[in-house]
């Protein structure tokens, strides 16, 4: 009886996923396979390749070993200030979307708002934009002259920086987040709002009931209930955050000095206009290895809580 | 029992029989994928020649009409039309030859060029600044036309020293013709100066002097654009030409080293430029400017002066501000010899990888540029040529023809930020360092040489 049930069991697991043992989905499977080998996993390991070598883009490639990445923490102070500047969009842009979009979400859904449908096409609508035509209309925004944010601000009486944001190293940051939020806020109210809808009326139906307000509605039966949704919006705007290039080609090009410079961006100058692909290389195998920590560390945690 | 008996049986062995098909099939299906990527990867990865430049195609077909391609650097509309009138001349002579021009624009150029090179799909005719040319040449992708341009005497067709500028990186071997410099001026609004009583400086103590009375009239003594900071860019090339020797400059732009009197000179420089800054002669909000806005800063007639190339003459007298140009000063009255930011444009080379016929279509496709009426047709559209030609009957703007006289007295001088990949971003960044006083001139001339140096490594190839 022990004996049959083994074969038994094995047959009843085969059964309940006949997808693997079936011929025809591989087969199905086959032409996305080759796109990822040949449009990913292969580019993956010929920049891995190309990072081992001083490689100019058009000379004969000549190994050097591990030697670009020891010289992108000896000898490039450019790089530091890159990783710092991207740390700091990471912290940001992992945060603050994500609450404006779970705010606004809450808002839309669980408050009496009329015209949610036209509240939630206005948010995406930055997300229809391309990002660098986004930049672009916010270079003219920022225009210290002849944008419209400094029009206002003269007619308000409100004083604003003398040589603008984007040229002022101690807000160009701050200046290039906003143009990030605005792009990106409208991404995550979406996701939550549809999330949200998920989330069992009767929670709130209970959490009333037993006098919890607005704010311990949110807090302790929204919140809760969208955790899994928050994990990956979170990891979502932390890989964009890391790989943030647009906005900074677009408007600053990392100055004033090097106060905008970010992972990406760094990336670029090596490999197109200092012709140091091998260099750039290595530094883009270390974006990624930085976004793959980050992110893995991000669904550890959640997954202790 | 008995029938599940046999059916678990039968099943036991159907499960062995199709796990064996099933390993079959992946194996396949594994064997299929793998060879359907190695067949992409070898067939990608040849270098298709026979395509670069249609040789195969050309000699196969045995037919006299071919094609040759054809790509620059100028993008822009006023220039495009001259070139396609070029062409509509360059046919009347050849008419089996259909030229196909592809220009790209300046930032992307280089890289292109690279990729186009590197995969095997060069173009047959390009043009190249000095640093692209060095790029292609050094990796056996351009022709040595050294006999040609001897044969067929271009160098004498050609202002003296014209072609030997081009080619200043490898002496003694011509791989492209120039046509057109690219001078730097000093554009300015004469309505500012009239008001004023000033005149166009001579020397830059009169520069300075211009500088602080425009400002106490409440005018902005000089544009820049600090997010790109050109201007300023071109303001110390041209004040370290005042101060240093020929020999000190070139031992910097063909990597050779830094000379004491050359550090001397840029700190100098750079110096000049800050003080400039900190005496309040460019605008407040500067740093935020994009070099591009520039002009429509300019149009509002505030601003007294700025420094422009020659292709910039259409969009100054398109701000409709009466505008005159002048070159920018030597140090004093004594100076004997004023260079100014003013190099050769670029010149055509051509694709190693020609055949005889197109290599000859292709030098006869240079030489439609030494022909006056085409070397007219540009000076009327804004170029300042390379070749020699009667220009007196030419149809040039007021503002051209004051261009061309400010630096008929001066010689050539290098765009410094071209003597290796990637400096002029470095130069940009450390002036807005110092426009913020987040740095000295001296440190920032420091940083400067820091980069120089491994850029110069990098460049070759170490």
């Amino acid at each position: 009886m022990k004996q049959e049930a083994i074969p038994y069991l094995k047959r009843i697991i085969k059964r309940r996923s006949p997808e693997k043992t079936n011929p025809l989905a591989y087969l199905f499977l086959l032409p996305a396979f080759a796109m990822v080998i040949w449009f990913m996993v292969w580019p993956a390991m010929q920049t891995f390749y190309i990072s081992m070598t001083n490689w100019d883009g058009i000379s004969p490639k000549r190994f050097v070993g591990m030697q670009n990445y020891i010289h992108l923490f000896t000898d490039e102070p450019m790089f530091a200030k890159a990783i710092k500047n991207t740390l700091l969009w990471v912290l940001g842009g992992a945060t603050v979307p994500v609450w404006l979009g779970l705010v606004f979400a809450n808002l839309l859904v669980r408050g009496k708002v009329k015209f949610t449908k036209w509240y939630q096409l206005g948010f995406f609508f930055p997300q229809i934009i391309s990002s660098v035509i986004a930049a672009v209309i916010w270079k003219w925004i920022y225009d210290p002259t002849f944008g419209p944010l400094s029009a206002i601000l003269d007619k308000l009486g409100i004083a604003r920086p003398v040589a603008g944001w984007l040229g002022n190293p101690d807000l160009v940051m701050i200046a290039l987040f906003v143009i990030f939020v605005w792009g990106s806020f409208g991404y995550t109210t979406m996701i939550f709002t549809a999330a949200l809808q998920g989330v069992d009326s009767q929670l709130y139906d209970a959490a009333n009931i037993d006098g919890c307000g607005a704010w311990g509605q949110f807090r302790h039966v929204s919140i809760p209930g969208l955790r899994q949704t928050i994990t990956t919006v979170v990891i979502l705007m932390t890989i964009g955050s890391f790989s943030v290039f647009d906005i900074v080609m677009a408007t600053t090009k990392g100055g004033p000095g090097y106060s905008s410079y970010v992972i990406s961006y760094y990336v670029y100058t090596q490999g197109f206009i200092v012709n140091r692909l091998g260099f750039a290389a290595a530094a883009s195998i270390l974006l990624t290895v930085f976004i793959l920590i980050v992110s893995r560390s991000i669904i550890l945690i959640r997954e202790k809580d | 029992m008995y029938a599940s008996k046999s059916s678990s049986e039968r099943a036991n062995k159907s499960d062995f029989k199709g796990d064996t098909q099933m390993n079959k099939w992946k194996a396949s299906l594994a064997l299929s994928a793998v060879s359907i990527l190695a067949a992409g990867m070898v067939g990608c990865g040849s270098k298709n020649t026979s395509d670069a430049s249609g040789n195969a195609s050309a000699s196969a077909s045995g037919s006299n009409k071919f094609k040759l391609t054809v790509t620059s650097s100028m993008t822009d509309e006023s220039r495009v039309e001259i070139m396609n009138e070029t062409i509509k001349l360059f046919n009347q002579t050849h008419p089996n030859v259909t030229i196909e021009y592809n220009p790209s624009p300046w930032s992307e150029y280089a890289q292109n060029l690279k990729l186009a090179f590197t995969s095997g799909a060069g173009q047959d005719i390009v043009y190249v600044d000095d640093t692209m040319q060095q790029m292609l040449q050094k990796n056996n992708y351009l022709l040595d036309i050294t006999d040609e341009v001897n044969s067929r005497g271009w160098a004498d067709k050609q202002v003296p020293g014209a072609i030997e500028f081009q080619n200043a990186r490898t002496p003694g071997k011509d791989y492209s013709v120039p046509f057109m410099t690219a001078p730097v001026v000093v554009y300015y609004n004469k309505d500012i100066f009239n008001k004023l009583n000033l005149t166009p400086p001579k020397t830059m103590d009169e520069l300075n002097s211009i500088m602080a009375k425009v400002k106490e009239a409440g005018y902005v003594p000089m544009e820049n654009g600090g997010m790109s900071n050109t201007p300023k860019m071109w303001s110390v090339f041209n004040m370290i030409y005042n101060q240093t020797s020929k020999d000190d400059v070139q031992q910097f732009y063909f990597q050779k080293g830094i000379t004491p009197a050359f550090e001397k000179a840029i700190v100098s420089a750079l110096t000049q430029v800050n003080d400039w800054q900190n005496s309040g002669y460019f605008r407040k909000e500067d740093a935020s400017i994009d070099g591009n806005a520039v002009p429509t800063y300019y149009a509002k007639g505030q601003s007294a002066m700025v420094l422009g190339g020659n292709w910039d003459i259409p969009t100054y007298e398109g701000t409709k501000v009466p505008t005159g140009a002048f070159a920018f000063p030597a140090a004093d009255a004594s100076s004997q010899s004023h260079a100014i930011v003013n190099a050769t444009d670029g010149g055509w080379a051509l694709n190693a990888d020609l055949s005889d016929e197109k290599k000859q279509a292709a030098l006869d496709f240079i030489d439609t540029f030494m022909n006056p009426e085409i070397v007219k047709l540009w000076y009327e559209g804004g170029s300042t040529p390379t070749v020699k030609a009667d220009m007196s009957g030419a149809n040039a703007s007021d503002l051209k023809k004051e261009v061309d006289q400010s630096i008929q007295s001066t010689e050539m001088g290098f765009f410094l930020d071209n003597a290796v990949p990637g400096l002029a971003d470095i130069i940009n960044k450390q002036l807005q360092m110092m426009s913020f006083h987040k740095t000295t001139p001296e440190q920032a001339w420091e940083e400067i040489k820091k980069e120089y140096n491994k850029l110069v490594l990098v460049a070759q190839g170490q």
